[in-house]
This record gives C-alpha cells, structure tokens and sequence, in this order.
C-alpha cells in the first residue's frame, strides 16, 4: 500500500484559489491519518511544484517559493521524496514517446511518476490532471 | 570473519524451519542467510522503506500546513502543464 503525491496537489494546498484547494485539504488529512499508507513523491515533482508556484506568480512571490520547498525537503516534509534515477531515463523516455498522444502531450516528469509507481509498487497517485488513467489508481 | 549478532534467533529459526518444510529438504541456515542477503540487494527499495518509512503527519504539521495556504493571485491556463512547459 502507497501513494504518490503529484504537483497539483501541492499546488492546491497552498493556494486557497486553487478548485482543488478543499480537496487537497481533505487528502491532507487523510494523509495524516495513514489512509493510504506509505506517502511519496520525486524530486522532479519537486521540481515542477516550484516552478510552478515561480511561472504562475510571475516570480513575485519568493515566500510562496519557501513555504513550497519546505512541503517536500526537512524532516516535517509530507512525503517521502524518490530520487529518479537515470538509468531509468530510457524507460521513462520510451513510455513518454509511446502514450503521447496529438493535442495531448505528457510531460516526462509525468512519464516518470508512471514509471517510479510501477517500480515502487505505488498503487495509487493523488493528481488533478488526466494522465494516469489505466496506469494508476486516482484517488 | 567478521561476527555479525542477530537479535531475531528465533525468527531465523522459523524461517529455516518453514523452508525446510517446504522443500522437503534441508538446506543450511548459512545458504538461507546467504540468499536472504542476495534477494535483498535485489529489493532495494524495500528495504529503503524497512529502515526509513515515510515520516507521520502530525496534527501540528497538519494545521501548519493548512495556515501556509493564502488566497493569493496568479495567472493560470487552468493546466499545469500548459503554465509550466508552454502551449501544448
């Protein structure tokens, strides 16, 4: 039993406009609660999540930067972080080139969320984005 | 040979005992030891999990968290990834 945290999540607990902010809030306390078990992320989904907090604030919100980093690095982190190793690179790659659809890319850090779940034995993903369908368990 | 003390004695004895069973022949506790050894370095991330599981959330952490949320402005496509790699 597991769960793999992705950026919207983190995105939307921090950001009370967010439409999944409640909902994020919920699985927030479920977490807390061992609901769904051992908690996970990546680093590139750390990655993504400042960057995201960074583009959509237009880089005038540096203390949004820091209350960000410390969801994810310091011993009251959320979840466990998984570093993704290259030499998982081509599998990565090989699976982003193969479910890209026209009009519907995925990213690789998304392809690696997939791939780091399977390896892992990671049943179960919180995410707000489609990409995960027949791959993992939406919560 | 360096000596190495196991606290679990009794759980290795089980072990060597249900396999013993199982097999229907007796293979010995250093073999057993030896491929628990092998099989483990090919379950890393297992065993990354045995020794160091995902920390608790608190209820303290919990409220923290929730206080860090704000009701502050940002500029979205409504997609993740459309704000963060462009266009798609």
């Amino acid at each position: 039993m597991g769960i793999f945290l992705d950026t919207g999540f983190y995105f939307a607990l921090l950001a009370k406009k967010d439409i999944n902010h409640e909902r994020g809030v919920t699985f927030l306390n479920e977490l807390s609660e061992g609901v769904y078990g051992q908690i996970y992320t990546s680093d590139f989904v750390f990655d993504e999540s400042m960057t995201l907090i960074n583009v959509r604030t237009r880089g005038n919100r540096k203390d949004l930067l820091e209350r960000m980093k410390s969801l994810f690095l310091g011993e009251e982190s959320i979840a466990k972080m998984i570093t993704v190793d290259n030499q998982l690179f081509d599998e990565i790659a090989n699976l982003q080139i193969k479910i890209t659809k026209k009009d519907d890319p995925i990213s690789f850090t998304d392809s690696s969320n997939i791939i780091l779940c399977q390896k892992r034995k990671i049943p179960k993903i919180i995410s707000f984005d489609n990409h995960y369908k027949g791959f993992l368990i939406h919560v | 040979m360096a000596v190495v003390k196991l606290k679990e004695k009794k759980e290795l004895d089980r072990l060597v005992a249900t396999l013993n069973l199982r097999l229907g022949k007796k293979v010995p506790q250093q073999d057993i030891l030896d491929a628990c050894i092998k099989l483990s370095t090919k379950h890393l991330d297992e065993l990354e999990d045995y020794f160091s599981p995902t920390p608790k959330i608190s209820k303290k952490r919990v409220k923290e968290i929730l206080e860090m949320a704000e009701d502050f402005e940002y500029t979205t496509t409504g997609d993740i990834d459309k704000d963060i790699y462009g266009e798609k």
